[in-house]
Protein backbone atom coordinates (compact mmCIF):
# COMPACT_ATOMS: atom_id res chain seq x y z
CA UNK A 1 0.00 0.00 0.00
CA UNK A 2 2.56 2.52 -1.11
CA UNK A 3 0.59 4.71 -3.53
CA UNK A 4 -1.80 7.38 -2.33
CA UNK A 5 -5.14 8.63 -3.61
CA UNK A 6 -7.32 11.64 -2.83
CA UNK A 7 -9.86 11.12 -0.03
CA UNK A 8 -12.83 11.78 -2.33
CA UNK A 9 -11.84 8.81 -4.52
CA UNK A 10 -12.25 6.44 -1.56
CA UNK A 11 -15.43 4.36 -1.39
CA UNK A 12 -14.82 3.91 2.36
CA UNK A 13 -14.84 7.67 2.99
CA UNK A 14 -18.02 8.19 0.94
CA UNK A 15 -19.76 5.27 2.65
CA UNK A 16 -18.83 6.60 6.08
CA UNK A 17 -20.14 10.01 5.02
CA UNK A 18 -23.47 8.50 3.89
CA UNK A 19 -23.80 6.62 7.20
CA UNK A 20 -23.06 9.86 9.12
CA UNK A 21 -25.65 11.83 7.13
CA UNK A 22 -28.34 9.14 7.48
CA UNK A 23 -27.64 8.98 11.23
CA UNK A 24 -27.89 12.77 11.49
CA UNK A 25 -31.18 12.78 9.57
CA UNK A 26 -32.62 10.30 12.04
CA UNK A 27 -31.39 12.39 14.96
CA UNK A 28 -32.93 15.52 13.46
CA UNK A 29 -36.29 13.77 13.38
CA UNK A 30 -36.57 13.20 9.65
CA UNK A 31 -37.75 9.64 10.23
CA UNK A 32 -40.65 10.74 12.41
CA UNK A 33 -43.54 10.32 10.02
CA UNK A 34 -46.86 8.58 10.32
CA UNK A 35 -47.79 4.94 9.71
CA UNK A 36 -46.87 3.62 6.27
CA UNK A 37 -44.73 6.67 5.42
CA UNK A 38 -42.64 6.06 8.55
CA UNK A 39 -42.19 2.36 7.72
CA UNK A 40 -41.07 3.15 4.15
CA UNK A 41 -38.70 5.95 5.23
CA UNK A 42 -37.18 3.80 7.97
CA UNK A 43 -36.77 0.91 5.53
CA UNK A 44 -35.01 3.13 2.94
CA UNK A 45 -32.75 4.68 5.62
CA UNK A 46 -31.81 1.25 6.98
CA UNK A 47 -31.23 -0.11 3.48
CA UNK A 48 -28.96 2.82 2.55
CA UNK A 49 -27.05 2.43 5.84
CA UNK A 50 -26.55 -1.31 5.24
CA UNK A 51 -25.42 -0.78 1.61
CA UNK A 52 -23.06 2.02 2.69
CA UNK A 53 -21.67 -0.21 5.46
CA UNK A 54 -21.05 -3.09 3.01
CA UNK A 55 -19.36 -0.74 0.50
CA UNK A 56 -17.17 0.64 3.31
CA UNK A 57 -16.18 -2.90 4.33
CA UNK A 58 -15.40 -3.99 0.74
CA UNK A 59 -13.55 -0.73 0.11
CA UNK A 60 -11.40 -1.25 3.21
CA UNK A 61 -10.58 -4.89 2.38
CA UNK A 62 -9.74 -4.10 -1.27
CA UNK A 63 -7.88 -0.89 -0.48
CA UNK A 64 -4.62 -0.68 -2.40
CA UNK A 65 -3.68 2.92 -1.82
CA UNK A 66 -3.35 5.13 1.23
CA UNK A 67 -5.86 7.93 1.44
CA UNK A 68 -4.48 11.41 1.14
CA UNK A 69 -6.21 13.34 3.94
CA UNK A 70 -8.32 16.34 2.97
CA UNK A 71 -7.10 19.84 3.73
CA UNK A 72 -8.04 21.38 7.09
CA UNK A 73 -10.76 23.56 5.59
CA UNK A 74 -12.30 20.63 3.73
CA UNK A 75 -12.15 18.44 6.82
CA UNK A 76 -13.91 21.16 8.76
CA UNK A 77 -16.57 21.34 6.04
CA UNK A 78 -17.08 17.56 6.15
CA UNK A 79 -17.50 17.64 9.91
CA UNK A 80 -19.94 20.52 9.66
CA UNK A 81 -22.28 18.58 7.32
CA UNK A 82 -23.96 16.54 10.11
CA UNK A 83 -24.22 19.71 12.21
CA UNK A 84 -25.94 21.48 9.31
CA UNK A 85 -28.43 18.62 9.10
CA UNK A 86 -29.05 18.54 12.85
CA UNK A 87 -29.57 22.31 13.15
CA UNK A 88 -32.74 22.48 11.02
CA UNK A 89 -34.07 19.67 13.24
CA UNK A 90 -33.56 21.98 16.22
CA UNK A 91 -35.17 25.03 14.66
CA UNK A 92 -38.19 23.46 12.96
CA UNK A 93 -41.19 22.24 14.92
CA UNK A 94 -41.08 18.44 14.79
CA UNK A 95 -44.43 17.14 16.02
CA UNK A 96 -44.50 13.40 16.51
CA UNK A 97 -47.69 11.53 15.47
CA UNK A 98 -48.47 10.92 19.16
CA UNK A 99 -48.10 14.63 20.00
CA UNK A 100 -50.20 15.62 16.99
CA UNK A 101 -52.95 13.19 18.02
CA UNK A 102 -53.04 14.48 21.61
CA UNK A 103 -53.13 18.08 20.39
CA UNK A 104 -56.02 17.26 18.04
CA UNK A 105 -57.87 15.46 20.87
CA UNK A 106 -57.31 18.49 23.09
CA UNK A 107 -58.76 20.81 20.44
CA UNK A 108 -61.92 18.64 20.26
CA UNK A 109 -62.33 18.49 24.07
CA UNK A 110 -61.77 22.23 24.52
CA UNK A 111 -64.19 23.02 21.68
CA UNK A 112 -66.86 20.87 23.36
CA UNK A 113 -66.22 22.54 26.75
CA UNK A 114 -66.48 25.94 25.08
CA UNK A 115 -69.78 24.93 23.42
CA UNK A 116 -71.19 23.92 26.82
CA UNK A 117 -69.85 27.07 28.43
CA UNK A 118 -71.49 29.35 25.85
CA UNK A 119 -74.62 27.42 24.85
CA UNK A 120 -75.51 25.73 28.14
CA UNK A 121 -74.00 28.32 30.47
CA UNK A 122 -72.16 25.47 32.21
CA UNK A 123 -69.92 27.26 34.75
CA UNK A 124 -67.75 24.17 35.44
CA UNK A 125 -67.07 23.84 31.70
CA UNK A 126 -66.14 27.55 31.54
CA UNK A 127 -63.78 27.57 34.52
CA UNK A 128 -62.09 24.18 34.36
CA UNK A 129 -62.16 24.17 30.55
CA UNK A 130 -60.35 27.49 30.28
CA UNK A 131 -57.87 26.49 32.99
CA UNK A 132 -57.02 23.17 31.31
CA UNK A 133 -56.87 24.80 27.87
CA UNK A 134 -54.37 27.36 29.23
CA UNK A 135 -52.24 24.50 30.63
CA UNK A 136 -52.33 22.74 27.26
CA UNK A 137 -51.14 25.89 25.49
CA UNK A 138 -48.30 26.24 28.02
CA UNK A 139 -47.33 22.63 27.34
CA UNK A 140 -47.24 23.27 23.58
CA UNK A 141 -45.07 26.37 24.16
CA UNK A 142 -42.74 24.24 26.34
CA UNK A 143 -42.53 21.70 23.51
CA UNK A 144 -41.63 24.48 21.04
CA UNK A 145 -38.83 25.60 23.36
CA UNK A 146 -37.69 22.03 24.07
CA UNK A 147 -38.40 22.51 27.77
CA UNK A 148 -39.29 19.74 30.23
CA UNK A 149 -42.62 21.05 31.62
CA UNK A 150 -42.20 19.09 34.84
CA UNK A 151 -38.93 20.99 35.47
CA UNK A 152 -39.62 24.68 35.35
CA UNK A 153 -41.67 24.85 32.19
CA UNK A 154 -44.43 27.38 31.69
CA UNK A 155 -47.00 25.06 33.34
CA UNK B 1 -67.22 -12.26 22.62
CA UNK B 2 -69.81 -9.58 21.84
CA UNK B 3 -70.55 -8.28 18.35
CA UNK B 4 -68.88 -4.96 19.27
CA UNK B 5 -65.69 -6.77 20.36
CA UNK B 6 -65.80 -8.61 17.05
CA UNK B 7 -65.99 -5.27 15.19
CA UNK B 8 -63.06 -3.87 17.19
CA UNK B 9 -60.98 -6.97 16.41
CA UNK B 10 -61.54 -6.26 12.72
CA UNK B 11 -59.87 -2.83 13.03
CA UNK B 12 -56.21 -2.23 12.13
CA UNK B 13 -53.94 -2.85 15.16
CA UNK B 14 -53.15 0.84 15.73
CA UNK B 15 -56.85 1.59 16.43
CA UNK B 16 -57.52 -1.28 18.88
CA UNK B 17 -56.52 0.65 22.01
CA UNK B 18 -58.43 3.77 20.96
CA UNK B 19 -61.61 1.83 20.19
CA UNK B 20 -61.39 -0.34 23.34
CA UNK B 21 -60.75 2.68 25.62
CA UNK B 22 -63.69 4.71 24.41
CA UNK B 23 -66.32 2.25 23.23
CA UNK B 24 -67.74 2.08 26.79
CA UNK B 25 -68.88 5.69 26.40
CA UNK B 26 -71.22 4.49 23.67
CA UNK B 27 -73.04 1.95 25.85
CA UNK B 28 -76.33 3.82 25.57
CA UNK B 29 -76.01 3.96 21.78
CA UNK B 30 -77.66 1.58 19.35
CA UNK B 31 -75.61 -1.19 17.74
CA UNK B 32 -75.85 0.70 14.41
CA UNK B 33 -74.42 3.85 16.06
CA UNK B 34 -71.52 1.86 17.52
CA UNK B 35 -70.99 0.17 14.15
CA UNK B 36 -70.95 3.61 12.49
CA UNK B 37 -68.45 4.87 15.09
CA UNK B 38 -66.12 1.90 14.52
CA UNK B 39 -66.52 2.43 10.76
CA UNK B 40 -65.29 6.02 11.17
CA UNK B 41 -62.18 4.77 12.98
CA UNK B 42 -61.49 2.10 10.36
CA UNK B 43 -61.67 4.80 7.67
CA UNK B 44 -59.03 6.79 9.57
CA UNK B 45 -61.58 9.47 10.55
CA UNK B 46 -60.68 9.14 14.22
CA UNK B 47 -61.08 12.88 14.89
CA UNK B 48 -64.72 12.70 13.80
CA UNK B 49 -65.19 9.57 15.96
CA UNK B 50 -63.54 11.31 18.93
CA UNK B 51 -65.76 14.36 18.44
CA UNK B 52 -68.82 12.11 18.69
CA UNK B 53 -67.45 10.73 21.97
CA UNK B 54 -66.74 14.21 23.33
CA UNK B 55 -70.37 15.14 22.79
CA UNK B 56 -71.45 12.12 24.88
CA UNK B 57 -69.04 12.83 27.77
CA UNK B 58 -70.19 14.62 30.91
CA UNK B 59 -68.44 17.91 31.69
CA UNK B 60 -66.46 16.16 34.44
CA UNK B 61 -65.43 13.45 31.95
CA UNK B 62 -64.32 16.13 29.48
CA UNK B 63 -62.20 17.87 32.12
CA UNK B 64 -60.72 14.53 33.28
CA UNK B 65 -59.92 13.68 29.65
CA UNK B 66 -58.24 17.07 29.14
CA UNK B 67 -56.20 16.49 32.32
CA UNK B 68 -55.16 13.05 31.01
CA UNK B 69 -54.06 14.69 27.72
CA UNK B 70 -52.05 17.31 29.62
CA UNK B 71 -50.28 14.58 31.63
CA UNK B 72 -49.45 12.72 28.41
CA UNK B 73 -48.17 15.96 26.81
CA UNK B 74 -46.01 16.63 29.90
CA UNK B 75 -44.42 13.18 29.50
CA UNK B 76 -43.81 13.81 25.79
CA UNK B 77 -42.26 17.21 26.61
CA UNK B 78 -39.86 15.47 28.99
CA UNK B 79 -38.76 13.07 26.23
CA UNK B 80 -38.53 16.00 23.78
CA UNK B 81 -36.39 18.04 26.19
CA UNK B 82 -34.02 15.07 26.60
CA UNK B 83 -33.80 14.73 22.80
CA UNK B 84 -33.04 18.45 22.41
CA UNK B 85 -30.33 18.21 25.10
CA UNK B 86 -28.67 15.32 23.22
CA UNK B 87 -28.83 17.32 19.95
CA UNK B 88 -27.27 20.36 21.60
CA UNK B 89 -24.51 18.24 23.20
CA UNK B 90 -23.73 16.61 19.85
CA UNK B 91 -23.60 19.94 18.02
CA UNK B 92 -21.30 21.30 20.74
CA UNK B 93 -19.01 18.24 20.50
CA UNK B 94 -18.90 18.46 16.68
CA UNK B 95 -18.01 22.15 16.83
CA UNK B 96 -15.35 21.58 19.51
CA UNK B 97 -13.76 18.78 17.43
CA UNK B 98 -13.85 21.01 14.33
CA UNK B 99 -12.25 23.83 16.30
CA UNK B 100 -9.55 21.53 17.68
CA UNK B 101 -8.79 20.26 14.16
CA UNK B 102 -8.72 23.77 12.73
CA UNK B 103 -6.35 24.91 15.53
CA UNK B 104 -4.07 21.90 14.91
CA UNK B 105 -3.83 22.81 11.22
CA UNK B 106 -2.95 26.45 11.92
Amino acid sequence: MESTKDWYRSKTVWSALVITIIGSLGLAGFGRLEGEQETITEFIMQLVTIVAGIIALIGRVRAKAKIKPPSGTLLLFLLIIPVMIIFPGCSNVQMSPEYAQLTAQSAIIVAELERRCIDANDIEACRAGLSEAAKTLDLIVDALHGVDSAKGGDL
Amino acid sequence: MSAVDELIRGLPDEYHDLATSYVNLLTDSTFEDIEGWIDLISQGKWEEAYDQLARKMTTSDLIAEQQRINIALTQLNKANAEHVDIQKAMVKEALLISLALAKAKL
